[in-house]
């Protein structure tokens, strides 16, 4: 069980690594440009702290998973990522956008990302941590 | 489990509100308005989306705890609260930190700020969602 916990962290920072870059470096950037006013210079994005984010949030999702989440199998991972990403693209999304001067399409966005960013991740963890049952 | 479930939403939507207005109305307000480029003009706020994001990540937060989390107890909801504490807090905390121009207190507040906030949540969840097994007064 710990090395597919281990294995499914790994997969899952991966995943966000190449769903944060497409969404902050790609889809958002020239909305960032736009309202340059709101961010840090790109020259004075604090990457090391972004990489530490991703890689305890993953940890501590897989983990939850993994020590609370009962009847383990792809449905419920899905069922937890899913519930997941409503409530943190919520926070995400619409948290940021009821108190910072975004426009409402990044509120939008926000949510989106963070709801497939969670339901990829239950995906990934669904997929490789199965039930102690199932190892014998 | 359903009265339950009812009574720990209103519940924890009611101290996390609580918590909100304590921390980011009085603790924090004058890291805000020492910021106030960043935000938008209180008049501007939009309550209500606050209102619903709140709502939703009640929901969310119960739901999670009563349909996935088999094994109901006072330790379980904790860890529980602590694990969502830890991903929220980093999150919004040190997440935000990395691209917006934030100061470093305000990113260690919120950071706390979450994992209290989570923490509380999971109390109350462990106080009021009892395993299905236990008596139950719902009835």
């Amino acid at each position: 069980m710990i090395k597919q916990t281990a294995r499914s962290v790994l997969a899952i920072y991966l995943a966000w690594n190449v769903l944060e870059f497409v969404l902050h470096g790609v889809i958002l950037k020239p909305t960032y440009l736009a309202t340059t006013e709101l961010w840090r210079p790109l020259g004075e994005w604090k990457y090391g702290v972004g990489q530490v984010v991703m890689a305890v949030s993953a940890a501590a999702f897989a983990l939850l998973y993994v020590r609370l989440i009962g009847n383990k199998c792809l449905r419920t991972a899905l069922c937890y990522g899913f519930l997941f990403g409503i409530m943190g693209g919520a926070v995400a999304g619409y948290g940021t956008y009821s108190a910072r001067p975004i426009p409402h399409h990044v509120a939008l966005t926000l949510f989106f990302a963070k709801l497939i960013k969670m339901t990829l991740a239950s995906l990934i963890v669904g997929m490789i941590v199965r039930p102690r049952v199932a190892e014998a | 489990m359903f009265k339950r479930s009812v009574l720990a939403a209103l519940a924890i939507f009611a101290v996390w509100s609580v918590w909100e207005i304590l921390l980011h109305g009085v603790l924090l307000g004058p890291t805000y308005q020492e910021t106030a480029e960043l935000w938008r003009p209180m008049e501007e706020i939009k309550l209500n989306v606050m209102h619903v994001v709140r709502a939703i990540g009640t929901l969310g937060f119960v739901l999670i705890y009563v349909r996935l989390i088999d094994r109901k107890s006072m330790a379980s909801a904790l860890c529980y609260g602590l694990l969502m504490g830890v991903i929220f807090g980093i999150s919004t905390g040190y997440g935000s930190y990395s691209y917006m121009p934030i100061p470093y207190k305000l990113a260690l507040s919120w950071f706390f700020g979450e994992l209290v906030r989570m923490l509380a949540g999971g109390l109350l969840l462990g106080l009021i969602v009892k395993p299905s097994s236990e008596p139950s007064t719902d009835n």
